[in-house]
C-alpha cells in the first residue's frame, strides 16, 4: 500500500494536479475578501455614479460573513468544475490506457489501487479545502474584523472537506464505469449540480450530500440534524460508491492488444 | 503447468476462441504462433487472468482461471504486447511501485539488478515517458519478472526491438529457461521461435491446429526447397513447366523469386538441372530446408 500511496502522490506532484487544486482554492481564498471590500463597490460606483455607500452596503454584504459566504459559493461553482476536470483521469485514464495491467499482474490488489487514490487525493482535497478556508477566514478577518466564530469556520471547513471526498468518490466511480476522462469529469460536475439543484428546489438538502455545503455556508457551531444527517448520509453514499466501484473493478474484462487476436 | 480445454470466447458476434485445447509443460519454452486475429492475445489475456472464458477451462498452477478473483492468484509474470506505464515515473520507481513487502535494501538491490539484467541499468533514473518502444518492452520484461514467477507469459516480446535488442532478449529468455522457468511466448517472428522454443502451438480461427515438439515438427516436414531468383518477369509458361516437373508439389512466387517445394530429396538434382536449362535469367539458385515460416504459410493457407 505504501508504494501505491507514494505513486499517487508523485502523480499529483508531477502532473501538477496538486498545484492546480491549491492555486484554485487559494486564489479564491485571497481574492474574495479584496473583491468584496474594494472591487465590487468600485464596480457598482462606476456603473451607478449616484449610488451612496449605504446603498452599496444594502446590495453587498461587506463583512467577513459576506466574504466567507461568497468564497464558499465560488468554490462550489468554479472549484467543483476545476477539481472534476483536473482529477477526471485519476481512474478513467488508468483503465483506458491499460496502466493497471502490470500492477495487477504484480499482485497489486484492487482495494489498494482504489483506496490509495482515495486516501491521497481525499487528503489533498480536504486539507486544501480546510487550509484555504482558514486562510480566507484569517485574511477576511483582518480586512473586515472577525464576526464569525472560529469553531463555526472549522465545522464548515470539515463539512466542505467531506463534500470534496464525495466528489472524489464520484470521479473514481464514474472513471471505472465510463473509462473516458472528460466524460467522467462532466458526469461528476452534472451529478453534483443536479443534487444541489434538486436539494434546493425540493428543500431536501438535509438528506443529500449537498446538505454539507448548505450547512457549511451557514457558519453555525450548532450540531443538530442539519449537520449530522447529511454527514451520515454522505458517508453512507461514499461507502456504497466504493463498494460498487470495487465490484466493477473485480468483474471487469482487462483486454490488452486487439480485442480479437 | 497450463492446461486449456475447449476454450471459447466471443466478443459480440465475433468468435475469438472456438474450442481451443493447449498444454504447456513445466520448464519448456512454448511458442504460440498464428496470424493476426487468430486468437493469440485473447488466449494470453485469459491465461494472465485478465479475462474470463465463455466456456471451457484454463487451469494454471492447478487453479481454474474462471474461479480466481484477482490475476495475482495465478502467480505468473505477464508482458502484454504493448506494455503501458506511467510516463511520469522513472524506470526504478515503476519497479519500486510494483514490488511487495521487503526491506528497503533488498528491494533496491533486486530492482537495480533486474534493470541491469534487461539492459536498462543506465536508464534507471529516466522517466518512462521518454523511453523508446524497445526500452518499454525491456522494462515490461523486468516488471513481469519482479516477483520471480515460475511461469512467464510474453505477448510479442521482441516485436519492438532492433535486431541486437531482439538477440539480447532471446538470450534472456533462454537464461530464464535455464533457471527452470516455464515460458509461453507469442510472436510473428518465426525465426525467433525456431531459435528458442521447445514446442509450438499454431492457432488458426480460435483453434489450435498444430501442437508439437519443434524438432519433431521440423523432421515431419523436412522437405527440400529450391529458391530461384531471376531477372524480369517470369512468363507463365515457365511457371507451368516447373510445376509439372516430377517431384514438385508446390510453388510460391514472391516478386522475382520462386520457392519450389519438393516432395522427395532424390528429385532435387534433376529439378535443379532442369531449371538451369530453362530460358530465364537466373541470378541465384539455392537449396534449403523447410523453415517454420514455410510450414506456417502452408498450414494457414491450407485452412
Amino acid at each position: 500500500m505504501n508504494g501505491m500511496i507514494k505513486k499517487e502522490f508523485l502523480y499529483g506532484i508531477r502532473n501538477s494536479k496538486i498545484l492546480i487544486i491549491a492555486v484554485t482554492y487559494f486564489f479564491f481564498a485571497l481574492s474574495v475578501p479584496i473583491m468584496i471590500k474594494v472591487l465590487l463597490p468600485l464596480l457598482l460606483k462606476s456603473q451607478f455614479p449616484g449610488m451612496s455607500e449605504s446603498d452599496i452596503a444594502l446590495m453587498i454584504d461587506i463583512s467577513q460573513n459576506g466574504s466567507m459566504t461568497t468564497y464558499m459559493s465560488n468554490m462550489f461553482e468554479v472549484g467543483i468544475i476545476v477539481i472534476s476536470l483536473t482529477l477526471s483521469g485519476l481512474m478513467a485514464a488508468e483503465i483506458n490506457d491499460n496502466t493497471l495491467i502490470l500492477p495487477m499482474c504484480s499482485g497489486r490488489k484492487f482495494e489498494s489501487i482504489l483506496f490509495s487514490k482515495l486516501i491521497v487525493f481525499g487528503l489533498i482535497l480536504s486539507m486544501t479545502a480546510i487550509t484555504s478556508m482558514l486562510v480566507t477566514y484569517g485574511y477576511s478577518g483582518l480586512i473586515f474584523g472577525y464576526d464569525i466564530n472560529f469553531l463555526a469556520v472549522i465545522k464548515s471547513a470539515l463539512l466542505d472537506g467531506l463534500f470534496m471526498i464525495f466528489v472524489l468518490s464520484l470521479i473514481l466511480a464514474y472513471g471505472t464505469f465510463i473509462k473516458k476522462p472528460i466524460a467522467t469529469g462532466l458526469m461528476t460536475i452534472g451529478t453534483v449540480y443536479v443534487i444541489s439543484i434538486v436539494g434546493s428546489l425540493l428543500k431536501i438538502n438535509t438528506y443529500l450530500p449537498s446538505g454539507l455545503t448548505a450547512e457549511a455556508n451557514q457558519f453555525r457551531t450548532l450540531m443538530d440534524s442539519n449537520t449530522i444527517l447529511p454527514v451520515i448520509i454522505t458517508v453512507s453514499i461514499i461507502v456504497f460508491i466504493h463498494i460498487i466501484t470495487l465490484y466493477r473493478l473485480k468483474t471487469m474484462e482487462w483486454l490488452t492488444g486487439f480485442k480479437v487476436g | 503447468m497450463i492446461e486449456i480445454r475447449n476454450l471459447e470466447k466471443s466478443f459480440g458476434s465475433i468468435k475469438a476462441l472456438n474450442g481451443l485445447n493447449l498444454t504447456v509443460k513445466q520448464g519448456e519454452i512454448y511458442g504460440f504462433i498464428g496470424r493476426n486475429g487468430a486468437g493469440k492475445s485473447t488466449t494470453m489475456n485469459i491465461m494472465a487472468g485478465l479475462s474470463k472464458p465463455d466456456h471451457g477451462t484454463c487451469i494454471i498452477h492447478q487453479k481454474d482461471v474462471k474461479k480466481i478473483t484477482h490475476p495475482s492468484e495465478l502467480k505468473i509474470g505477464y508482458l502484454p504486447e504493448n506494455p503501458s506505464f506511467q510516463g511520469w515515473l522513472t524506470a526504478y520507481e515503476t519497479l519500486e511501485f510494483l514490488t511487495g513487502q521487503s526491506t528497503k535494501k533488498e528491494k533496491r538491490e533486486n530492482i537495480i539488478s533486474l534493470l541491469e539484467w534487461v539492459g536498462l541499468g543506465k536508464a534507471k533514473n529516466r522517466r518512462v515517458g521518454g523511453f523508446s518502444r524497445g526500452m518499454k518492452q525491456r522494462l515490461g520484461m523486468a516488471c513481469a519478472l519482479i516477483h520471480d514467477p515460475e511461469l512467464l507469459i510474453l505477448d510479442e516480446p521482441t516485436s519492438a526491438l532492433d535486431p541486437e535488442g531482439r538477440s539480447d532478449l532471446l538470450s534472456l529468455i533462454i537464461d530464464l529457461k535455464n533457471k527452470g522457468k516455464t515460458i509461453i511466448l507469442s510472436t510473428h517472428i518465426l525465426s525467433d521461435v525456431e531459435r528458442i522454443c521447445d514446442r509450438i502451438g499454431l492457432i488458426h480461427d480460435g483453434k489450435l491446429i498444430i501442437e508439437k515438439q519443434l524438432s519433431e515438427l521440423m523432421n515431419d516436414h523436412n522437405k527440400p526447397i529450391i529458391d530461384v531468383e531471376y531477372e524480369d518477369n517470369l512468363p507463365s509458361i515457365f511457371y507451368e513447366r516447373i510445376s509439372k516437373m516430377k517431384g514438385v508439389f508446390n510453388i510460391e512466387a514472391f516478386r522475382n523469386k520462386l520457392s519450389i517445394f519438393i516432395d522427395d530429396r532424390k528429385d532435387v538434382k534433376e529439378i535443379m538441372r532442369a531449371i538451369t536449362l530453362l530460358d530465364i535469367q537466373i541470378t541465384c539458385i539455392q537449396l534449403r530446408k523447410n523453415t517454420l515460416e514455410d510450414l506456417f504459410i502452408k498450414e494457414v493457407n491450407g485452412k
